[in-house]
């Protein structure tokens, strides 16, 4: 089990380094009568980290949100345009929303645990999308608490409220329990903004490990966690995309003068 | 008047608003006990009426009127958790969310003797189900509706929407999240309010006496379509032969189990809203 686990991403990071999973084009999304996003056109590349910065209220999270359709549900949205994940357009309304989340799953910027035990809350969503028996639920628990660099701290008290676990820990069993589901793609939203500067590390080491299985489409308004842990960087702004590419490119020489006044003092004119 | 003054007298007089109505409730606690008291003993309690209620005790009082309420309360419980569910999660205009708030707060406004009344027309004469036990318990729940629908609505709607994110971020459908995280929280809402609902019901006497009880020779229902007798209508009836004195002595004795019962299912209500809420503040 465990050398599969360590071969696999070398494999994958062989063939796929320039595929693009998921192709946003022209989307446009209003709240009742906000324009949010304006004409958005956007490449996630496949196992990397795709860095999303931009100011406060720029659409970093109604982006982001669009992209598992987790926006579905909030009260006035209109989504148009094109989100392709895998080829298929996953913006049709007869699509099967719960089927595409359990592929591009998501952890918010609040820790949100269940009221139940750390096991528990490991397991939350993949004993509903199928049948586990008693060893595959203790392995995928070991698993993916490792995968989330947290099995060392909570393997002796797995049930134990989640409740009682740090804000920091919390967060990283969030991540677990979406790392459970095996998805393809991970987004977060902002997911260290709550956190002490320790847990935020702990995490960002986890994306670098993670991208080697994972795409991960990372929120931050914290500039020098995109430097560290970014390798394609997307600024955008007023809800339009200011400019994207490789992250060693923009943070070395930016093209667009709002990307680098951005970059460089976080003050944005637009 | 200068600001101190002004302010030190407002805050008296919400003290005294207080204290009115604790002083209230304390005096009339305070009669029912020192007049119902002499009445209850362990034969009061066990055995069945007699005389009209001037003798023998109100076990059939007590067992009809628990009866109504457990009943009611089933009945009411499974429409008041889908309607809180689906003004909680699935309507989203606000004109349809202010319809429904209406309809919740008329219903709620009848009088109860209009229940009665309605109960005895429909159930009673036109389906021909005669005076009998479950008709009192479906209008009794009928009463008690707005009051779960609303305490049950009020605690799913106040989880977090991280909480519904968060589960359907894994993959689990609308029905899976609310089966799975909502409901389990919000039930202790509607269970409360299942309480102060079945406290209030216990009380009720205008809508059961023409639809579900008989005032004398009653005995344990056998069927459903059998009249009770229950501790309400029995201190009605008790209060009317006023003049017996053993009548009214035990007119007390009954409004003392029945006060009883509903500070009973007051305070469990209670408990389980404060065993809640140090839950939900971690």
């Amino acid at each position: 089990m465990m050398e599969q686990h360590a071969l696999k991403p070398k494999l994958t990071v062989v063939g796929k380094t320039t595929e693009d999973i998921i192709k946003i084009e022209g989307l446009q999304v209003w709240i009742k009568e906000n324009h949010i996003l304006n004409s958005i056109q956007l490449n996630i590349p496949k196992n990397k980290i795709t860095c999303i910065i931009g100011p406060s209220g720029s659409g970093k999270s109604t982006l982001i949100r669009s992209m598992n359709r987790i926006n579905d549900d909030v009260d006035g949205i209109t989504t148009q345009g094109i989100i392709n994940f895998n080829g298929t357009s996953i913006l049709e309304k007869e699509n099967d929303v719960a089927s595409l989340r359990t592929q591009i799953g998501m952890v918010f910027q609040k820790p949100c645990v269940f009221p139940k035990s750390i096991k528990e809350n490991v397991l939350f969503g993949i004993q509903h999308l199928k049948k586990l028996s008693k060893l595959e639920k203790l392995q995928s628990v070991e698993e993916n608490l490792k995968a989330a660099s947290l099995w060392k701290e909570v393997s002796h008290r797995l049930n134990d409220k989640a409740s009682s676990l740090s804000i920091g820990q919390q967060q990283r069993l969030c991540i677990a329990r979406t790392l459970a589901v095996k998805p393809e793609v991970i987004l977060l939203d902002e997911p260290t903004s709550s956190l002490d500067p320790l847990s935020t590390r702990a995490i960002e080491d986890m994306m670098v490990q993670l991208k080697e299985e994972y795409t991960i489409v990372f929120v931050t308004h914290n500039i020098s966690q995109a430097k560290r842990i970014a390798d394609h960087l997307v600024f955008i702004c007023d809800g339009k995309v200011i400019e994207q590419g490789p992250a060693s490119a923009m943070f070395s020489c930016a093209k667009d003068p709002q990307t680098k006044a951005y970059l460089k003092d976080e003050y944005c004119a637009c | 008047m200068n600001r101190k003054l002004k302010n030190n007298l407002f805050t008296y007089a919400t003290w005294i608003a207080v204290i009115t109505c604790a002083a209230i409730l304390l005096f009339l606690f305070g009669v029912i006990l020192w007049n119902g008291l002499p009445a209850i003993n362990f034969n009061f309690l066990t055995e069945a009426a007699s005389d009209f209620g001037a003798s023998g005790g109100i076990i059939h009082q007590i067992t009809g009127s628990v009866l109504l309420v457990i009943f009611s309360a089933l009945i009411c419980l499974p429409i008041a958790i889908g309607t809180a569910i689906y003004k909680s999660e699935y309507v989203k205009s606000k004109k349809l969310h202010t319809l429904i708030n209406t309809l919740i707060y008329s219903l709620n406004g009848i009088p109860s003797l209009i229940f009665g009344i309605f109960g005895l027309i429909l159930f009673v004469n036109i389906l021909g189900m005669g005076v009998s036990w479950i008709v009192g318990s479906i209008i009794l729940a009928m009463m008690i509706l707005p009051t779960v629908t609303l305490s049950t609505y009020h605690s799913i709607n106040s989880i977090p929407t991280v909480y519904r994110e968060s589960s359907m971020a894994l993959g689990l459908t609308k029905w899976q999240t609310i089966s799975k995280v909502l409901l389990p929280q919000g039930f202790s809402g509607a269970i409360t309010g299942l309480l102060i609902g079945v406290a209030r019901a216990i009380g009720e006497t205008a809508p059961i006496m023409f639809i579900a009880t008989a005032f004398s020779g009653v005995a344990f229902p056998s069927s459903l379509l059998e009249p009770v007798s229950t501790l309400p209508t029995h201190i009605l009836a008790l209060a009317q032969q006023a003049t017996n004195p053993a009548a009214l002595q035990n007119a007390w004795g009954t409004s003392l189990v029945l006060v009883s019962l509903v500070v009973l299912f007051s305070i469990t209500a209670l408990c389980i809203r404060l065993k809640h809420q140090a839950i939900s503040k971690r």
